[in-house]
């Protein structure tokens, strides 16, 4: 009897991934805008080539 | 599982292995081949409406198709998908196992209300989870109302392209293979040979990338 009961409950574990295979909502998208893409690498690049900050010399002793 | 009875599939459209049997790439002895035949849907069937030399189906191929329209019917409260995917398999059966119309079960009553109400986007993701009824003769009236929405279904797959959705793109490019009025600016020859190059490696975009290229010509 409970041998049944797994089997029963096995075979609607199927039946419901089977229907969720059939009709799986989409997956979220993977847009790359490569207008934005560049403008951010110009940004990055413009960062990391800017000269430091101009900070006062500690005082020579 | 199902990703090997795809690629079986595949390979017998194409022409090359062994000659197909359903019953030899899903196992009837096996508890999972049931479930696989319905995911596949009428594609599990689809290398028997090819030109190729393929062998009749025989019945242990009938059993296989019997055991996946028993254990899996659609529920009352099923998706459309999932009634138009079972209607399909069901049409299949009919028009290419042996038995006769008293064998199987009658095609069930599918909605077709969502082709003419969707917007864009989720018409292309339902009509691309319903490729496989983009058999040559499968499914006239399903064909003819998307028909009236060739360019809809073309943004969505410009729009599954973009969004590297390989599996609904696939989908998408099969059924525009299939249907008339496709616009010639969409490229679909390139874009199913990208989406071969981009995706390939998935064996169900493999399988509707073959049969758009088995039966409509498209994406050589």
């Amino acid at each position: 009897m409970s041998m049944d009961r797994t089997a029963s409950v096995e075979s609607v574990t199927l039946a419901v991934e089977v229907e969720d295979l059939l009709d799986s909502t989409e997956p979220d998208g993977v847009f790359r805008d490569t207008r934005e893409c560049a403008g951010a690498a110009i940004l990055l690049g413009a960062l990391l080539a800017s000269p430091p900050t101009p900070r006062p010399k500690p005082d020579a002793r | 599982m199902i990703a090997d009875a795809a690629s079986g599939v595949a390979l017998a459209l194409r022409g090359e292995g062994d000659p197909y049997a359903l019953s030899r790439v899903l196992r009837q002895s096996d508890a999972l081949a049931p479930a696989a035949v319905r995911v596949l849907g009428a594609d599990a069937l689809a290398p028997y409406a090819a030109d190729h030399h393929t062998p009749a189906a025989g019945d242990e191929d009938r059993g296989v198709v019997q055991a996946a329209l028993a254990a899996f019917p659609p529920g009352a409260d099923a998706s459309a998908v999932s009634v138009w995917s079972y209607r399909g398999l069901v049409e299949a059966s009919h028009a290419f196992l042996p038995g006769g119309p008293d064998r199987w079960p009658q095609p069930p009553d599918a909605a077709s209300g969502w082709v003419e109400a969707d917007p864009w986007p989720r018409l292309a993701h339902r009509a691309s989870q319903l490729a496989a009824l983009a058999l040559p003769g499968l499914s006239p009236a399903l064909a003819d109302a998307l028909t009236t929405r060739t360019d809809d279904l073309a943004r969505g797959f410009v729009r599954a392209v973009r969004r590297r959705d390989w599996l609904q793109a696939a989908g998408l490019g099969r059924w525009l293979a299939r249907l008339p009025g496709v616009p010639p600016t969409l490229g679909l020859d390139a874009g199913l040979a990208f989406i071969g190059h981009m995706g390939g490696g998935d064996a169900r975009v493999a399988l509707h990338l073959v049969a758009a290229r088995c039966f409509y010509g498209r994406g050589e």
